[in-house]
């Protein structure tokens, strides 16, 4: 009796103690198990959807190879400033008769080495040996998709209105983009000079080959933008003649 | 010697009840006991299956991960940015055609220009012009085109030729 006495309260103490330090622990550990579970099988779900989606995106990529190729062109991988300077002096040079111009400085510089935004931030280096467990970590760690790098060429020459306008209509049908920010016309002091004095801003731009360690595809678009890809073929395929400005009140308009 | 029985038939009997009761209490207590390691056994093949699914979705994921990363996803989601960085430019010409395009079917006759400067999406220019009349006429002119979107005139002065001469502001979008 006595031992019987002595045995019910110490089962029952063994098991409130089993109950609270190893179920109840268990438990909240399996509920965890659980969530983490269902998480990686949206996560699985979600990775397995983008395959597809790049699947399909491949096809339209093998599809628009030309397109492509110019678009790579237009935007180009690196700044290329020899081929920048060799397309300018070409250019000024392929002009004759009454459209010669005649270079008298040019100057190259890189806006994006002396910009520190934040845009222009190298791709963050990413773990290779990435383990699929640290899920948390893996949805956090973004993939940063390169900025452009920007290139400015302030040319500088003397010309007609008629060369200085061939001269621009030609660096317009390069087949990558070029911008001018600013520029400066000038005739000389005598009213019937023919001559301009022309400073130009041109911006050429570069975009880094996008080429992570880990891509998540949590910028991965839905669609390859065909219009853009047509618009950047016609552009490259235009002759140079038809984008010639035509003039209508005025051939030249500093002229008297 | 005599044995005498101080027990009463009812204590007897209410011994015999808490004896009864003791071995019920120690039966539900072996039970519970029983249930507690129940419990945990299930407990412990329940968090064996789900670390077993969850290492096997891992694999997947590690498996699906590393075909995202392939080339295929680096050379569409690359061309996918040099798209969206072209849309915001391929529509657009020259600004410096643009302007004189603009510029050559706006000009009468009897003005032109001395200096054209560019810069922030402003123009400034020093036109010459006959008379005042024919500032006048150009200034119309220019704020008929919608392509300019502010036509301003600065200080107007007769030149040595006896011909007016202004400097000209036109802002564009």
């Amino acid at each position: 009796m006595r031992t019987k006495i002595l045995l019910v309260p110490t089962l029952i103490l063994v098991t409130v103690y089993t109950i609270v330090t190893m179920i109840v622990p268990d438990w909240e550990k399996i509920q965890q198990k659980k969530v983490d579970l269902v998480k990686r099988e949206e996560q699985l779900e979600n990775i397995k959807e983008k395959n597809i989606k790049i699947n399909d995106l491949e096809v339209i990529y093998n599809n628009e190879a030309n397109g492509i190729k110019l678009t790579n062109e237009y935007i180009p991988y690196q700044i290329g400033d020899e081929e920048i300077i060799n397309n300018l002096i070409f250019y000024a040079n392929s002009l004759g008769g009454s459209r010669t111009i005649s270079v008298s400085s040019m100057s190259l510089n890189n806006k994006s080495q002396k910009d520190n935004s934040p845009g222009n931030e190298a791709i963050p280096e990413i773990a290779e040996n990435h383990s699929p467990g640290m899920m948390g970590n893996m949805m956090d760690i973004g993939e940063t998709l390169p900025k452009v790098d920007s290139f400015e060429v302030d040319i500088s020459f003397t010309s007609s209105y008629e060369g200085m306008k061939e001269f621009f209509a030609k660096i317009n049908t390069l087949k990558r983009v070029n911008t001018v920010s600013s520029f400066e016309v000038a005739k000389d002091n005598s009213e019937n000079s023919i001559e301009l004095s022309v400073s130009a801003t041109l911006n050429f731009n570069s975009l880094k080959k996008y080429n992570p360690g880990f891509v998540d595809g949590n910028l991965l678009k839905d669609d390859l933008d065909k219009e853009v890809i047509k618009k950047i073929a016609d552009k490259a395929t235009a002759d140079s003649k038809e984008v010639r400005v035509d003039s209508v009140g005025k051939n030249n308009p500093f002229l008297p | 010697m005599v044995n005498i029985n101080l027990k009463t038939k009812n204590t007897q009997k209410v011994t015999h009840e808490a004896n009864s009761n003791s071995n019920t209490s120690l039966i539900v207590l072996f039970l519970m006991t029983m249930l507690v390691i129940g419990v945990m056994c299930g407990f412990y093949f329940w968090k064996k299956t789900l670390v077993k699914k969850i290492s096997s979705i891992d694999n997947q994921i590690s498996l699906e991960t590393e075909k995202l990363s392939g080339e295929k996803t680096k050379k569409i989601m690359d061309l996918q940015n040099r798209l969206a960085v072209a849309k915001e430019v391929v529509d657009k010409d020259h600004v410096l055609l643009a302007v004189f395009g603009e510029i050559e079917k706006a000009i009468i006759p009897e003005v032109y220009f001395n200096s054209i400067d560019y810069n922030d999406n402003e123009i400034s220019a020093r036109i010459v012009a006959g008379d005042f009349t024919f500032l006048a006429k150009q200034i119309a002119s220019f704020k008929k085109v919608e392509f300019f979107k502010e036509v301003t005139i600065g200080n107007v002065s007769v030149n040595d030729d006896g011909k007016v001469e202004t400097d000209l502001t036109l802002t564009i979008d």
